[in-house]
């Protein structure tokens, strides 16, 4: 049985936010409640007020562009961004992420904004944030602020603040005339349903020809996902010609294989996965770069399923 | 407090407790033991029902989160006395031993056939990736999903 709590269902987000500054005690949302309800009949949390989010409209709605942005709502759940139309174009690696994570129950249920505000280490959402430069809106009775997830990532707090919630994830669109190809996968204990051991997001652009951005995030490998900075600039600005492209696609897989082994090592030195993961990773750099050049039939088709 | 919801068709109108689960309403105040608490972590699938047209883990749903929903459960498949084929091809494939997990992958199945008629055998696993068996073996079972997809019931 769960411990005793006192639940509100506003009908929109200005109630929702009225009501968390007005319920007294420990007030904690709720929207798919996958994790939050576990760790609530565990003892992990404790609240005297749940608010619910699942039936707020504005959450709830459908993926939008907006200036120059892809407009997700708190709300989305991971089947969504699984299959919108416009997230698996402008955004795959997250459509990608949402695929692969959890079972089909579980992705009925469990939303993007829950998966950011509790930004597990193993969260697969946020390596593709992370990925897609993506900003996310927090809002409490003292207003919005926008923050970029690279800032929440490297914030040494906790960015969401009591009784406030996430209500807009934005990811900016590649510009006119640029090709973004992007891409998710992930190593877990069995193909589907596990959490991740490991996962990777990759974002790259390209415009004729030329790499202009190239943008990765490595997670599980401690308290948030990390971006590969270094490894990223190394890159941009290569010319990916349509005859020399496996040379270089092959390059760029054994570099960042390298790469990554090398970030393991710095980041969970001496953790009992540290010798696992460091080889394991290995396979995400190979398996992401086969998605990110798909015409040189790079793929061994066994690793990832991110090109389903 | 009051839910309104609808459970194989019919509306209901409970007081429930604010920290209930979907899972306990159905089996203890609607007599619906079909859903079984198997792990109660959202990891076995056994208290899979179909909330709104999507499998749900009934014990990861609040009760208060089903207002105003429809619930269709295993006790609302079979209509008119028949079997609804996947419950059919479940007897004819042998794709049941204890009958612990059967509901929930009935429901799952049935989830996936609700926007998908005629799916791959990729995306019955897919499907049903989220709901354990410990005795029947799923061979049977995907065979069974396959059946029913293929409409050989």
């Amino acid at each position: 049985m769960m411990p005793e709590f006192q639940i509100a269902c506003p009908q929109n987000l200005a109630d929702a936010i009225t009501e968390a500054s007005r319920l007294q005690g420990e007030v904690l949302f709720v929207n798919g409640g996958t994790d939050l309800i576990l760790e609530l009949r565990s003892g992990q949390k404790k609240a005297d007020w749940l608010i619910d989010l699942s039936q707020v409209p504005e959450l709830q709605s459908l993926p939008t562009l907006e200036n120059g942005m892809l407009k997700l709502r708190s709300g989305v759940t991971f089947t969504r961004l699984s299959t919108d139309p416009l997230v698996r174009k402008h955004a795959r690696c997250l459509a990608h992420a949402g695929e692969q994570m959890g079972s089909a129950q579980i992705r009925n249920r469990a939303t993007l904004g829950g998966n950011i505000a509790s930004a597990s280490p193993a969260g697969d959402s946020l390596p593709a944030l992370a990925a897609l430069e993506a900003e996310v809106t927090i809002e409490g009775s003292e207003g919005a602020r926008t923050l970029t997830v690279a800032e929440m990532l490297a914030a040494k707090e906790k960015t969401l603040k009591a009784r406030e919630l996430v209500t807009e994830i934005l990811i900016p669109l590649a510009e006119q005339g640029i090709e973004r190809r992007s891409t998710f996968t992930k190593i877990g204990s069995r193909t589907q349903v596990s959490i991740a051991r490991l996962n990777l997001a990759a974002v790259m652009e390209l415009e004729h020809g030329v790499i202009r951005k190239m943008r990765l995030a490595v997670g599980a490998i401690g308290k948030a996902p990390l971006r590969l900075y270094e490894f990223e600039k190394e890159w941009e600005g290569k010319a990916v010609k349509a005859e020399s492209a496996g040379k270089i696609a092959g390059e760029i897989a054994g570099t960042l294989a390298e790469f990554l082994t090398k970030t393991v090592d710095q980041a969970i030195p001496g953790r009992h996965s540290q010798a696992y993961k460091r080889q394991a990773v290995q396979a995400l750099a190979f398996d992401v770069v086969a998605e990110l050049f798909p015409e040189q039939g790079l793929g061994q088709g066994g690793g990832g399923n991110g090109g389903r | 407090m009051k839910l309104e919801f609808k459970v194989n068709g019919k509306t209901y109108e409970l007081d429930v407790d604010p920290e209930s689960r979907l899972l306990d309403v159905l089996r203890e105040e609607l007599g619906l033991t079909g859903a079984k608490e198997g792990c109660g972590e959202g990891e076995c699938g056994a208290c899979t029902v179909i909330m709104d047209g999507l499998a749900v883990n009934s014990c990861l749903v609040l009760a208060a989160q089903a207002r105003g929903k429809e619930i269709l459960t295993v006790e609302g498949l079979a209509e008119n006395g028949e079997l609804d084929r996947l419950q059919q091809a479940f007897i004819d494939n042998g794709a049941i031993q204890c009958g612990y997990c059967t509901p929930g992958m009935l429901m799952s199945a049935k989830a996936l056939f609700l926007r998908n008629p005629h799916p791959s055998e990729t995306e019955i696993r897919t499907a049903l990736a989220g709901n354990l068996c410990r005795c029947t073996g799923y061979v049977n079972i995907i065979n069974a999903v396959k059946d029913a997809a293929e409409g050989a019931v």
